[in-house]
């Protein structure tokens, strides 16, 4: 059975993972059997030693033994009886004393006369007995015969004389009239029957399946409603409304079959389920009430008649049953009839939605006082409707709305992914409704979670996708901001850990692209600084509420980390303690291991954050400690995954902030530390091109290596590889000029350029000729880049000045050497 | 052709089962009426479900012998093969009759369908969906799908199916158990419930 890994070429990793899921179900199954025995109180204990280090196994299991007991107390009824068929049957069929069970047409032979009929045809058998097509010989019209249960005469009290009366006076043209209830002698007992006008015509749903037109399939609901309404009037309730039930003739007109003689049929089951054939058969449960269902005195009425009415409309309209429960086991029927709302009817078809929607809603709600309170009530609205005016029902509640923009939202959703902006745009409404739900059902928040979080997931790694994109920054922060400026809304209301988490993690990113150094971004600093707050104390909120939820802990680690980054140097330290608390806390919470992704994240942070906090210590040798501290971690995480990207990048980054800080006071550590990050930046560039933070930092780590050659006097190696170093990021800044951060680094690059040229203009053993040249070439390319940043930038921030005052310093600079050493030749 | 045994004895099944291990090869034809007799018990418990009036037993009994004689002569190794396949075929004409009547009932005419209830039957469909998840349970478990198709489609009793299978009852309890809770969770899962 178990395929031989390997050997087959076909053999897929598909293949491979059913095989493994194959063995996992057999390993429970197994499991199972041993504890099935063993008492409940006991079992959980049992299963999590027998279990002990797959939590799959024992939920595997649990669930296992749950469905055993569940079996178990269906016993012989519902779903797998042991014997199952006599007795499934009975469940299902409680058979009526008297309902013929043969099927072919067994009452009445083709041909034969009964009372004043001639048999023509059998039509069907339906679950109330059999259907005849026949001829009234005296007034050459076409009936349909319906044979009922054998009846005694007890059976025919006045009472049932009175409805049959009352029901043969129903004359409308929606209705089919009632012509006679009478009796025969059958095999000397007597059997009752029911003339009743031959109806030619297709089910209602089947003729409006037809109409493309909303309007022309809200024409003929309304004359469904007139037809019941009639009857209603007239004291008669039809009680099994149904598609099957409503016929539309070769004229177009609406016919209703089958009105009340539910209760003539079936007497034993009028206060009962009063269902004409007597048993609540899956098929026919689809159209009853809750009311009808449960039972009880006054379980029948014309409300429970709007009900099923109101389920026909929802058919007409949506083109699909609102209820199907064709593949349904009967408890699962049973509880939706009573508990569930079908979708709502503008999310299968969009044309029905606003007024029809809330129609038909009206008249299908579970409470029947919630109902529409006449089928006048419902049809005059449904002609409000057709007229185009305002309708009268009351709009569904908050509570309602949610759900309903749940599942509108759902379909929303799956369309979404096409577009991110259409994305912010849907998430926007999102946020609106969502506000409105804050107070709805639990049910509804959870579902919304759902929801969200797919937007989230779409959203956010659609930007992480093109963020390594060239020019994307600009494109991001509209994103973020638009994402953001919709979920505001939510912050202020909730509480729910799981939302603070999202929101803390949203707004550090938005943070990040409006203006925190170190990645891209569009340079508004103050608003970074504020959204950082907000992060924080959204984050804070989140980790408060789930102390035990690593997850919490790294978005509030994240929150720390990013504001170090945005922090001036008072305050860096101290944030990156902060992150560097909470990345410890996610770690602990997942076990201090590193096998989940999230545990390895929190590993890599600690480890980084210890490189970073180690970069700002001033004195050296409690730097060099801390610093040895932060690659021990390294080492330790590159040992158990080597080659795990997270981690060399993440290393790369502290050895190279080490080896800089180094270069004066321990230039040969220096040199191999800087040597190796450059090394592993290489080899992550090799295999991602467009990972620009690699190509910052292996310029940057260039810039030092060219310095210590400079300062080892090997000047012409020291210009050589600054010039790499420049060329690095001057490439990528070309090809993305609306990016902040690369417009800078190419700023950099003329200072990169200029500083070893200086240094070796300043030294004597050059020959002058060569150093004029380098000064010369400094001054006029920092000049020129002077212009373009005074060109670019009308409005200077801090940062910038800094930037502006080292680029005016080397200018000013180069201009020193140049008069010193006079124009090149 | 067997004439059915007009009145079978009720533990027919039982005797069978313990027939079927004692007996010889070459006697084992003789007690082929006696097979006949069983497939009839067990049709007689399918008979007249799912849809009005279902299937008659006769049918259901005739099916089931083609199924597990139309083939040729059959070298019965032991019970457990015996009712093995009786409960097979007996799950294959189940099958085949649950789809016949799904399309018998798409196809009927409209107004019959307007006319008659279009109550779908439960019966017919759970046992489809029933069907493929014991199929399904066989590829990780096949002695747990043979006890279901013993005690499910060939009808047997526990005592029974221990008998015909050489299986401690304890044991069969405690498998059949485990099995029924595994199809419950197979098939809620396939529903979406």
């Amino acid at each position: 059975m178990t395929p031989e890994s390997g050997s087959k070429p076909e053999f897929t990793r598909t293949a491979w993972e059913r095989a493994a899921e194959v063995d996992r179900e057999r390993a429970a199954l197994a499991m199972a059997e041993a504890a099935i025995d063993i008492d409940p109180a006991a079992r959980d204990s049992w299963l999590d030693s027998a279990c002990a280090g797959s939590t799959d196994l024992r939920d595997r299991v649990r669930r296992l033994l749950e469905a055993c007991e569940q079996a178990e107390r269906m016993g012989d009824g519902l779903v797998l009886p042991p014997l199952a068929p006599p007795r499934l049957s009975a469940t299902l069929h409680t058979p009526l004393e008297g309902v013929p069970t043969e099927r072919r047409g067994t009452r009445f032979a083709i041909g034969e006369r009964v009372g004043r009929y001639r048999i023509e045809r059998f039509v069907a058998a339906g679950g109330m007995g059999e259907v005849y097509e026949a001829r009234d010989e005296g007034l050459g019209r076409r009936v349909a015969i319906k044979v009922v249960a054998s009846t005694t005469s007890a059976a025919r009290s006045k009472r049932f004389e009175f409805e049959a009366a009352l029901m043969a006076r129903l004359e409308h043209p929606g209705i089919a009239r009632l012509y006679e209830w009478a009796e025969c002698d059958r095999d000397d007992r007597a059997t009752g029957y029911i003339a009743m006008e031959f109806v030619d015509g297709v089910p209602l749903t089947q003729a409006a399946a037809a109409m493309a037109d909303v309007g022309d399939r809200a024409a003929l609901c309304l004359q469904l409603c007139e037809a019941v309404e009639y009857a209603h009037s007239r004291g008669v309730i039809h009680r099994d409304l149904k598609p099957a039930n409503i016929l539309v003739d070769g004229s177009g007109c609406v016919r209703v079959l089958d009105f009340g003689i539910g209760s003539l049929l079936d007497p034993a089951q009028r206060s009962n389920l009063s269902r004409t054939d007597g048993s609540p058969r899956p098929g026919t449960l689809a159209y009853m009430s809750p009311e009808q269902l449960r039972g009880g005195a006054d379980s029948i009425s014309t409300l429970s008649d709007l009900y099923s009415l109101g389920l026909v409309l929802y058919e007409v309209f949506a083109g699909r049953p609102a209820f199907s429960f064709t593949d349904t086991p009967i408890d699962a029927a049973i509880r939706a009839v009573l508990d569930n709302d079908p979708p709502a009817l503008g999310s299968v078809n969009t044309a029905c939605r606003g007024d029809l929607e809330a129609i038909v809603s009206a008249a299908i709600r579970k409470e029947p006082a919630a109902r529409y309170q006449s089928v006048a009530a419902l049809a005059q609205d449904l002609a409000r409707f057709r007229r185009g005016e305002a309708v009268l029902v009351r709009r569904p509640g908050i509570g309602e709305r949610a759900r309903r923009f749940v599942r509108r939202h759902r379909v929303l959703s799956a369309t979404l992914a096409a577009a991110a902006v259409a994305l912010a745009a849907g998430l926007s409404v999102a946020a609106v409704q969502y506000q409105r739900a804050i107070d709805a059902e639990r049910e509804a928040e959870r579902r919304l979670n759902e929801a969200r979080s797919l937007a989230k997931t779409l959203l956010f790694d659609f930007s992480a996708a093109v963020s390594k994109l060239q020019g994307s920054a600009p494109l991001r922060a509209m994103l973020a901001e638009r994402a953001m400026a919709a979920l505001e809304p939510l912050a202020a209301g909730t509480a729910d850990p799981e939302l603070l988490m999202y929101l803390a993690e949203g707004y550090t990113r938005l943070a990040m692209v409006l203006g925190v150094p170190g990645g891209s971004h569009v340079d508004q600093f103050d608003r970074a600084a504020e959204t950082l707050e907000a992060a924080e104390s959204l984050g804070t909120r989140a980790a408060g509420a789930r102390p035990n939820d690593s997850r919490a802990w790294m978005v509030l680690g994240a929150v720390h980390t990013a504001k170090a980054g945005a922090a001036g140097p008072a305050d860096y330290s101290k944030c990156l303690q902060a992150a560097t608390e909470c990345y410890r806390k996610a770690f602990q919470l997942r076990g201090s291991r590193v096998d989940t992704p999230e545990g390895k994240q929190a590993a890599e942070r600690v480890a980084f954050l210890a490189g970073h906090l180690a970069a700002a210590i001033s004195e050296t040798d409690q730097q060099v400690r801390e610093f040895q501290s932060s690659f021990d971690l390294y080492d330790n995480l590159i040992e158990q995954y080597p080659g795990e990207k997270l981690f060399v990048q993440s290393r790369a980054i502290v050895l190279r902030s080490y080896g800089s800080l180094l270069c004066k006071s321990r230039p040969a550590e220096a040199r191999s530390s800087l040597s190796r990050a450059a090394e592993d930046f290489e080899g992550l560039l090799a295999a991602d091109p467009n990972d620009y933070s690699s190509v910052r930092h292996l310029a940057r780590c260039r810039v030092d290596l060219a310095d210590l050659l400079s300062d080892e006097g090997r000047h012409t190696e020291a210009i050589a590889l600054m010039d790499l170093a420049a060329g690095l990021v001057e490439e990528r800044s070309r090809g993305d000029p609306t990016d902040t951060l690369k417009r800078d680094d190419r700023f950099d690059s003329e200072i990169w350029r200029s500083l070893p040229r200086l240094r070796a203009a300043r030294s004597d053993l050059l020959p002058r000729e060569q150093r004029a040249r380098w000064a010369a070439d400094s001054r006029s390319r920092l000049e020129a880049a002077l212009v373009e940043m005074k060109e670019q930038r009308a409005d200077v921030s801090p940062r910038d000045g800094i930037r502006r005052r080292r680029l005016e310093e080397s200018l000013a600079d180069a201009r020193a050497a140049e008069r010193e050493l006079g124009a090149p030749e | 052709m067997y004439t059915p045994d007009p009145s079978p004895t009720p533990g027919s099944i039982t005797s069978l089962v313990n027939a079927l291990g004692q007996t010889a090869d070459s006697e084992r034809e003789a007690l082929i009426p006696r097979v006949y007799d069983v497939l009839r018990q067990i049709a007689q418990g399918w008979a007249g479900h799912g849809r009005a009036g279902g299937v008659p037993a006769t049918e259901l009994v005739h099916e089931a012998y083609v199924k597990l004689f139309g083939k040729g002569p059959v070298e019965w190794e032991n019970r457990a093969h015996f009712f093995g396949a009786a409960a097979r075929a007996m799950q294959q004409i189940l099958v085949d009759l649950s789809r016949r009547e799904d399309v018998r009932r798409r196809h009927a005419p409209t107004l019959a369908a307007a006319t008659e209830d279009g109550a779908a039957s439960l019966t017919w469909e759970n046992l489809a969906a029933l069907s493929e998840a014991v199929n399904s349970l066989e590829r990780t478990d096949p002695v747990l799908a043979e006890i279901v198709r013993l005690r499910f489609f060939a009808g047997l009793t526990e005592e029974q199916a221990s008998l015909a299978c050489g299986m401690p009852l304890r044991t069969l309890q405690r498998k059949w158990k485990v099995a029924r809770g595994w199809l419950l969770l197979r098939m809620e899962g396939e529903r979406g419930v």
